[in-house]
């Protein structure tokens, strides 16, 4: 131990430094100031100032999601912690590492319902791996380095460390980390024994299946497999269907990329996955937005199930086989293992591939009027239009970062991702305000990259305060404002399942070429399709960020569409197969 | 009487472990019977046993993972009541009989004891498992009873 001291503040910042943190995000406040003070001495740490703490929260959401990275969430307490509430569950949700550190009044008035008390420990405890108050300096240095293993060891996510006003002032000579921790519960990935009898039994599943399917999840991307999953197809010669979260994981160019699967999912994705005889479960935890009723999916198929948190396996969907363990390492294990299909499988792979080609033409054909018209009812632009020319424009190569929405929903169905990585959006929790703030992570952690936020004008106006953020660090960020004048997915589900009653998703919204100016911000309105693609390259070229304004038709429905709770077999395909479904035709 | 299904948690001793359990257990609506937490052998380990109601049978294997992701937990598991003893220790107030011998009587059956005696009042107490606590309180009828209160399960494995 050395004999210099220190204070708890800069012990924190320290040992974030020790473990490689190079930039933080958050708010000041009282209970926090120590810490902050101490950010002067650390110049190796950049600090973001955002405009809300949700906003803090999802700017460094955004930031891992793109690097890997942590960047650690510092605010002050009571409003300034239940501000970062959201983000923090919607972390857990989709399994992001994350670290929060929150400011707390002082131990003696700790329970004494002090100006700014709040028990954030009580408050995070059901949305975090983990989280500790911090009672002494001389605990400082380990928790920290505690907290910042348990975000991004096992199933990585969020984690909160409280550390109250007095601790961060008072001194130590506890300044290092030690090296080891005693963590008895979190479970981290040693490489699997490749001679596992479910290594076999899954190979075994894989080499006699007629018709398998994978299911990719969040976990390749995750875990970086990005070459190992696409040697593991090609190899077993078995097509893929993504979750909104694997999106990115295999380029959409690829023979085997069948697009996303579930609620909102391709037709040929979906009804893969309907007729299948295997399905191969990759990272992915059986959401119910992917399985609709959940008591009919996978009826006649066996399950493969590779995972790396064990509380999924069999949580939703029976396996017959899992595998827990870290997706990069099983695959190249089942790459080493797989020694060709059988004669049968190899057989009937082609009338499986004729039957998905046929699903393929199906869906050709209801997105034709997207393609070569691309105007709704109300002549005015189709979101699935500009999301296509986006696409061609970009030639899948650039980062999207998206909010929630039907504007989501076309950017995950009509972006056709090529790199690995590169879509960004709220899933599990489906935060509206995600966008904004996560674009500007994913454009702090590549600076030197395109970044498109692809918004509405509901989710816009969630988090825009953070076009302040922008300003203040003179970022350039592609906002792609889709304007339909509604919460359209909430207009979507009351015109399908609330007999049109649409109540209150109208909106009156302002004047946002008058708020990009006081922002600073380039701004463009678009109404015709022969101007989305210059648009698109004007907002390319601009140094600062934009907004391109799209006037949307709000009467413009996601399909095809398998509603909550329904079975695979009575996905919603179109419009006119809406209206005879629903009993809706006059 | 239906069956209860135990397990069996041994965590450090952390602030907020208990919490964590319980959390876990209101929100994915378990039907937490009972719940005892008590020092070990080791110091700074606790032994948690916690029983749910049988209608969640097959709810124990998610339950039991669920709570091996929490970070202060060494070990859990759904134990095998064929091969676990299980206590709990019943207190029962009831109001004094005239006659004290009916009560003493009734209480050595069970192996229990009169552990308070007022003028009003007698306190009795009795260990076992569930069975027979039960099966005590069924018998008790015949008196006032004015208070129950019991420990909650604690099990340990043969
Ligand atoms: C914070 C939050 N509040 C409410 C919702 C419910 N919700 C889901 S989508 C949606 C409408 C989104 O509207 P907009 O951003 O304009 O996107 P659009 O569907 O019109 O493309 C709403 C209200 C949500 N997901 N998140
Ligand atoms: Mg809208």
């Amino acid at each position: 131990m050395s004999s210099k001291k220190m204070n708890g503040a800069s012990v924190l910042l320290k040992t974030l430094q020790d473990f490689g943190i190079e930039i933080m995000t958050g708010y000041i406040g009282g209970a926090i100031m120590p810490t902050f003070d101490e950010l002067i001495n650390f110049p190796g740490i950049r600090f973001i100032t955002s405009r809300h703490e949700q906003g803090a929260g999802f700017i460094a959401q955004g930031y891992t999601r793109a690097c890997g990275k942590l960047m650690p969430v510092m605010v002050t307490s009571g409003p300034g912690a239940t501000n970062l509430v959201t983000a923090v569950a919607d972390a857990m949700m989709d399994s992001v590492a994350f670290l929060a550190i929150t400011g707390q009044v002082s131990t003696k008035v700790i329970g004494t319902d002090a100006f700014q008390e709040s028990d954030i420990i009580g408050l995070m405890y059901p949305i975090t791996k983990y989280a500790e108050m911090l009672l002494k300096a001389d605990d400082v240095a380990e928790a920290v380095a505690r907290s910042v293993f348990i975000a991004q060891n096992g199933r990585t996510g969020p984690v909160c460390i409280d550390i109250p006003k007095n601790v961060q002032i008072e001194e130590t000579e506890n300044i290092d980390a030690p090296k080891a921790l005693d963590l008895p519960g979190v479970q981290t990935y040693p490489p699997i024994d490749p001679d596992l009898p479910e290594i076999k039994q899954a190979i075994d599943l894989i080499k006699e299946a007629k018709k398998p399917v994978a299911l990719v999840g969040h976990g390749v991307i995750l875990s970086q497999a990005k070459i190992e999953l696409r040697e593991f197809l090609e190899k077993t010669n078995i097509p893929a269907s993504f979750t909104l979260h694997g999106l990115s994981s295999l380029p959409a160019s690829h023979p085997l990329n069948l697009g996303m699967m579930g609620m909102h999912g391709e037709i040929e994705a979906n009804r893969a996955i309907e007729n299948a005889d295997l399905l191969i479960a990759l990272g992915m935890r059986f959401d119910d937005r992917v399985t609709g009723k959940l008591e009919e999916y996978a009826k006649n198929s066996k399950v493969i199930h590779i995972e790396i948190d064990p509380s999924e396996i069999n949580k939703n969907v029976k396996a017959d086989v899992a595998i827990n363990g870290d997706l990069r390492n099983v695959l190249q294990v089942l790459i080493a293992k797989f020694d060709g299909l059988t004669k049968e499988a190899t057989d009937s792979r082609q009338a499986w591939f004729d039957s998905i080609n046929q699903n393929r033409e199906l869906s050709r054909k209801y997105y034709k009027h997207i393609f070569e018209y691309g105007y709704g009812k109300n002549n005015r632009l189709l979101m699935s239009r500009i999301i296509h020319e986006l696409s061609e424009f970009t030639k899948g190569q650039d980062n999207i970062v998206t909010d929630v929405g039907q504007h989501q929903m076309q950017a995950a169905k009509f972006y056709k991702f090529e790199r690995f990585n590169t879509w960004f959006t709220s899933g599990g929790l489906g935060t509206m305000g995600f966008g904004l703030p996560a674009a500007i992570g994913v454009k702090i952690a590549r600076p030197n990259e395109e970044v498109w936020c692809i918004t509405g004008d509901g989710s816009f106006q969630m988090n825009i305060q953070e076009l302040g953020t922008i300003l203040q660090e003179k970022l350039n960020i592609n906002i792609l404002l889709l304007n339909n004048g509604y919460l359209g997915m909430v207009k979507q589900w009351q015109d399908m399942f609330h007999n049109e009653n649409f109540t209150e998703v109208e909106l009156t919204n302002p004047n946002f070429a008058k708020i990009a100016e006081g922002y600073g911000i380039a701004y463009r309105f678009v109404e015709k399709v022969e101007d989305i693609i210059p648009a698109l390259q004007w907002s390319k070229q601009e140094t600062r960020s934009t907004i391109v304004e799209f006037a949307c038709d709000e009467q413009e429905i996601v399909y095809p569409m398998i509603p909550s709770g329904w079975t695979f077999d009575r996905m919603i395909l179109n419009e006119d197969h809406a209206l005879e479904i629903l009993n809706k035709r006059k | 009487m239906s069956k209860l299904h135990t397990i069996l948690v041994f965590a450090q001793n952390k602030r907020g472990v208990l919490e964590r359990i319980t959390i876990l257990i209101r929100r994915k609506m378990y039907n937490l019977e009972t719940i005892t937490a008590s020092d070990t052998e080791v110091e700074g380990i606790k032994r948690i046993t916690i029983t749910f109601t049988q209608g969640d049978a097959d709810k124990i294997p998610q339950i039991v993972a669920q709570i091996n992701k929490i970070v202060e937990v060494i070990s859990v598991k759904a134990v095998d009541s064929a091969n676990t003893v299980e206590r709990e220790i019943l207190l029962v107030k009831i109001k004094r009989p005239r006659n004290l011998s009916e009560i003493t009587s009734l209480v050595n059956i069970f192996r229990g004891s009169v552990v308070d005696l007022s003028e009003q009042t007698v306190i009795l107490q009795v260990a076992g498992e569930r069975k027979k606590i039960l099966g005590f309180i069924t018998a008790l009828k015949q008196f006032e009873i004015l208070e129950i209160g019991s420990s909650g399960i604690v099990a340990m494995e043969r």
